[in-house]
């Protein structure tokens, strides 16, 4: 089979050595996996897949491996489909706004190429590396910068290619009709089939992805908030508004690991329990004038203090310039001694967001963790994140152990709240499965039974 | 330049100045601002800009007085998101000899008043790099290393004789800035408490001293009081407290007992306070006792 992988991408993309693709940041048990395959196209992905569909061979794709949930380890060995060659930006298109891209495609790529190639209009960016994959990042339903507006990311795209485990190539949305990829309306929506799914449905090798105007005037403000109700109304009420581009807010432990703490992190009774971001846009000065002064009403409403341009702040402490521009670096996590990092993220409905994240930092804390969350409002307020971080040792097996422990109690205490994990991890969809309908439970069997009935495609997901 | 002319720099000459006469006399305003409002333009980036400009027309004079002022206001926070496409500019304007559309700056969104500090920092230091030339190319005539041409010798000695008023108190400068970086102690290292204990606003109280620090003057001030002096700050509810003196200085949580006042305000005045905007934000912020 090595031979026959090696016909169809080259001998130089087949490589036995796969142990990097083991393991990732998480505390995520180690994988297993027999060869690494880094097709340079949609053709040779249909050619493996239709070879590994022959053999039986599990396939797990894979592009930078930074969803911290271990969503790409491989479990069942067989091949690590490694996607990072398929990197073209295929199209944008600047009428009916999206773009056209590859799985390899990264946030730090495509944030550049629209700067030089269509500078009006704007992706949205998330809390991670620019080298990350935005297809990856909009498959897996991640959080971005605009999903205040906008909404999680499975809900950009338009449509996709995919290659099914068996071979077959498939298209949805408009460009599965028509030449342009402007919508998944008015057809039966199967793009669905590939977000959140992780890969068990198939290979995606091409999605159209929306993009938005970039209004000409922005400014970006932190503010400080002592309470966690106050963190609360603000948010909320600026969601409500429909005015802001994005709202959200971290907790302590954050603004002190941007200042290179690691361990033994304490707040002082006078310090702001969170710090909460907003990106305020207009078409012209005096619209984004109006948008300040209506957000500096609605923070004061909720009793948050200290507002002031991010600007004021970079000038001062430069680190605070990885949360100014998205994507960015994320190496005040992930310098963190032993390089562990893991998290439990969800949605869910406003209403519960308060109690959860008040249990959520508190199993933190007993567990002996910083109460780190980050959290924003997204589509409108329509629901919330809640997303509870820990960094630890990798090397510490007892950390390592707390540290599974708290993250597998979040997921059960984020699901109490009518929270949904999102990019979970295999423990995390256990717990959500158990919960499900169990109408839900069947659909979704029938669905992968249909399109993987040997359970191939990055097995131990779902 | 008169190409059979050894002398290798660009001198004072009413073709060479003119252009920029012209251009200082345009933007006068632009000029007092790059000396006296570092929201227009940060002192540190001034000088940055007139070393480029030096480094392109090679007078060794304005490099003394400006490495000299260089050294004395230190390595600090740059305010200027520009200050690369600003050297760019300044030194464009210096190859071609006459000051240069700045279009390229309005790009990068630099606003309009620091432009206009931009252009005529240009120019003022482009008429100072030519006299100074002069002085080196009247010596070169009177050491016989070029031709000594009479008629050019005395236009020469009428530009050197003109800026000798202010040549010297420049050089005076120079050398007064020089002595006060020399006999001004060395940047301390900011002691704070373990870096997870310190509050948020101990952390960017020990970000930003070093920028003041950097300031030579500032350092044999304030670093060079033979006793301790603390100070309270206190940003939304926030406090620290500053200590400085016998060569040291540290920040804490909390307002210590023995703090002389407390300076208190919002964030956002203490912020461009602690990023060196000083005149325009005292007035934001208030001073009690403790």
């Amino acid at each position: 089979m090595i031979d026959a992988l090696r016909a169809i991408v080259g001998a130089d993309h087949v490589d036995g050595v796969v142990d990097k693709y083991l393991t990732d940041i998480t505390e995520q048990p180690s994988g297993r996996a027999d060869v690494v395959v880094r097709p340079g196209n949609a053709d040779e992905v249909e050619a493996v897949m239709r070879l590994a569909a022959a053999e039986g061979v599990p396939v797990t794709p894979i592009v930078a491996g930074y969803n911290v949930a271990g969503i790409a380890i491989p479990r069942n060995g067989g091949i690590v489909l490694d996607l990072t060659r398929m990197d073209r930006i295929l199209d944008v298109d600047r009428d009916a706004m999206y773009v056209l891209v590859e799985p390899g495609v990264t946030f730090g790529q495509l944030k550049e190429h629209l700067e030089r190639e269509a500078p009006e209009l704007v992706y949205t960016y998330p809390f991670a590396p620019p080298f990350t994959s935005v297809m990856a990042n909009a498959l897996l339903d991640g959080l971005n910068n605009l999903s205040l507006r906008h909404g999680a990311m499975g809900q950009w795209i338009n449509g996709v290619e995919a290659v099914l485990p068996d071979g077959t190539v498939v298209r949805t949305g408009s460009g599965a009709v028509v030449k342009s990829w402007f919508g998944r309306a008015p057809l039966p929506d199967l793009t669905g089939l590939f977000v959140s799914t992780q890969g068990t449905t198939g290979v995606v090798t091409k999605a159209a992805l929306q993009l938005q105007p970039k209004p000409p005037f922005r400014a970006r403000w932190f503010a400080f908030a002592y309470e966690l109700t106050a963190a609360y109304r603000a948010m909320f009420a600026l969601a409500q508004t429909g005015s802001f581009d994005d709202v959200g807010l971290m907790t302590w432990p954050a603004a002190k690991m941007l200042f290179g703490a690691t361990r033994g992190l304490v707040r002082a009774d006078d310090e702001p329990l969170a710090f909460i971001f907003i990106d305020i846009t207009g078409a012209s000065a005096a619209e984004l004038d109006a948008r300040l002064e209506l957000a500096r009403d609605q923070l004061h409403g909720a009793g948050v203090e200290s507002i002031f341009p991010v600007e004021a702040l970079v000038e001062v402490v430069p680190q605070y310039a990885k949360l100014a521009e998205l994507p960015t670096t994320l190496d005040f996590l992930l310098d963190f001694p032993g390089g562990g990092l893991t998290w439990i993220g969800s949605y869910g409905p406003s209403n519960q967001w308060l109690a959860g994240a008040e249990k959520g930092l508190g199993l933190l804390e007993e567990h002996g963790f910083p109460p780190f969350l980050v959290a924003r409002p997204m589509q409108g307020g329509h629901y919330f994140v809640l997303r509870f971080v820990a960094c630890f040792d990798k090397g510490d097996a007892d950390e390592v152990a707390r540290v599974r422990s708290v993250m597998g109690q979040l997921a059960d205490l984020v699901l109490d709240h009518d929270y949904v994990p999102y990019k979970a991890s295999a423990a995390a969809a256990s717990r959500i499965l158990a919960r499900a309908h169990p109408g839900f439970v069947d659909l979704l069997g029938r669905v992968r039974g249909l399109l993987d009935p040997d359970g191939r495609m990055n097995p131990g997901r779902w | 330049m008169d190409s059979r002319d050894p002398f290798p720099r660009r001198t004072a000459t009413p073709v060479s100045l003119a252009p920029w006469v012209l251009e200082i006399g345009k933007r006068l305003p632009g000029l007092l601002s790059s000396y006296t409002r570092p929201n227009v333009l940060d002192p540190r980036t001034r000088e940055r800009v007139i070393l480029a400009v030096t480094e392109v027309n090679g007078c060794r004079y304005c490099a003394w007085i400006h490495g000299n002022w260089a050294d004395f206001l230190g390595d600090g926070i740059s305010r200027l998101d520009a200050e690369e496409a600003v050297l760019t500019y300044a030194r464009a304007c210096a190859d071609a000899g006459k000051p240069l559309d700045p279009a390229p700056l309005l790009e990068r969104g630099l606003p309009a008043a620091s432009v206009q500090a931009v252009r005529a920092t240009v120019a003022q230091i482009e008429v100072s790099n030519l006299v100074g030339n002069t002085v080196d190319g009247l010596i070169a005539r009177l050491t016989r290393k070029r031709p000594l041409d009479p008629l050019g010798a005395l236009q020469e000695l009428a530009v050197v004789g003109a800026a000798v008023p202010l040549a010297i108190p420049m050089l005076a400068v120079g050398a007064a800035l020089k002595a006060v970086e020399r006999i001004g102690p060395p940047m301390p290292q900011v002691g704070m408490p373990p870096k997870g204990e310190a509050n948020l606003l101990v952390h960017l109280l020990a970000s930003a001293i070093p920028t003041y620090l950097a300031n030579a003057a500032i350092r044999l001030a304030i670093l060079g009081l033979p006793f301790e002096v603390a100070v309270g700050l206190k940003a939304g509810r926030t406090t620290a407290t500053v200590r400085v003196g016998r060569s040291a200085v540290s920040v804490e949580n909390g307002i210590a007992h023995d703090a002389l006042a407390v300076v208190e305000g919002e964030v956002e005045p203490l912020l461009k306070l602690a990023s060196g905007s000083v005149v325009g934000e005292l007035r934001k912020l208030r001073v009690r006792p403790t």
